[in-house]
């Protein structure tokens, strides 16, 4: 990653996530009606193997929604949760009911990404008086360094270090744990201050 | 016997009785290069088709264009033969599918034609493939035996 920010930009760009993945706790936290706590907000700017190595091992299994952002800023936002952590999940959220099957399992996650990822985008999209939408949500159930590998491509970060701003949402103290990524391409970052006059 | 890994934009070689592992290629792609008389291989585990679109290259082992090449290199040097070398490939998934997806933007499917090309360039026949489709796959390259052993999320395990 060729870009360099000073300080004050990145203390910004975390107060961008907080705020976005806020409002996307909120939403989750509604949507499960349970409560919802997040972590502050990384920016982290890291060689690939180490921003795998943050959610988990490269051939864990993982839920994960991909929305790609169109707009004033591009990019991809990545929902994911560990296998086991998901089915707990869409227990909370079926309440109970048994005999999903696969389809039924990727629209409960293909909507979960959409409330999560649009609350997010649109706070941020206040914030900074942009005009941003996102793409139909697509899930995939794979290996953590397939779907990473894939989106980081997919967001045209091609250098040896890659930049995402991540929370991690914890439900019930620890319930249930998932990870969220915001993926700019590169340039959108800069848009991005500029807009907040940064 | 050893399992050595590959990590993402790695390559490495193995002698028997040792095995060559990489976990979950999504749109990336493995390329296990194996002189099955020496029993030695070499497995390279590629992020993207061409380094020649970049002015800044640290790491060689990324691109299909420049890490091909190195591995056969590597693996001349301790003792394969290159008339020998025969290529098993895997990986180039799409593992989100989207309706409004142009073609030019599958990154799996450009890796997959450029290890394709160089592989052509470098005379070395590929004799087995598992390409495309949406699913990641870890792979394992055994030299004393000459095989690949795919496992696939949701799928099981299939052998090339």
């Amino acid at each position: 990653m060729e870009l360099k920010l000073t300080e004050f930009q990145i203390d910004a760009l975390k107060e961008v996530g907080n705020i976005g993945s806020g409002n996307a706790a909120t939403a989750l936290s509604q949507l499960i009606n349970k409560k919802v706590d997040m972590e502050i907000p990384q920016l982290d700017i890291l060689e690939f193997n180490d921003m795998i190595r943050r959610v988990g091992n490269d051939d864990d299994v993982v839920v994960a929604v991909l929305l790609k952002v169109f707009g004033d800023v591009l990019g991809n936002i990545l929902f994911m949760i560990k296998n086991e952590e998901a089915e707990k999940f869409t227990n909370t959220l079926m309440f109970g009911m048994t005999e999903l099957n696969e389809d039924m399992l990727y629209s409960i996650f293909q909507e979960v990404g959409n409330i999560l990822g649009n609350s997010y985008l649109n706070a941020i999209a206040q914030l900074a008086n942009m005009s941003v939408v996102t793409s139909v949500p697509s899930v995939a159930i794979d290996m953590l360094a397939a779907i990473m590998t894939t989106t980081f491509m997919d967001a045209e970060q091609y250098s040896e270090n890659v930049l995402a701003i991540d929370t991690k949402f914890i439900v019930d103290n620890n319930e249930i744990a998932g990870n969220f990524f915001f993926i700019p391409k590169p340039g959108s970052l800069e848009i991005l201050l500029n807009k907040l006059g940064l | 016997m050893q399992e050595i890994k590959v990590g993402i934009g790695d390559l490495n070689i193995a002698k028997t009785p040792d095995k060559l592992i990489t976990l979950g290629l999504g749109s990336c792609i493995g390329i296990a290069l194996i002189d099955s008389f020496n029993k030695i291989a070499g497995l390279s585990h590629i992020m993207l088709p061409d380094s020649k679109a970049f002015s800044n290259i640290n790491n060689p082992m990324k691109y299909a264009d420049t890490a091909i090449p190195l591995l056969v290199q590597k693996l001349i040097t301790s003792g394969a033969n290159k008339n020998n070398l025969k290529a098993k490939i895997a990986g180039g998934a799409s593992m989100f599918s989207f309706a409004d997806k142009s073609p030019m933007m599958d990154i799996g499917k450009r890796n997959a034609e450029a290890v394709k090309s160089v592989l052509k360039e470098l005379n070395i026949p590929i004799i087995a493939e598992d390409i495309g489709g949406n699913k990641g796959r870890t792979m394992i390259v055994d030299p004393t035996t000459a095989t690949v052993i795919l496992k696939i999320t949701g799928e099981g395990i299939k052998e090339l």
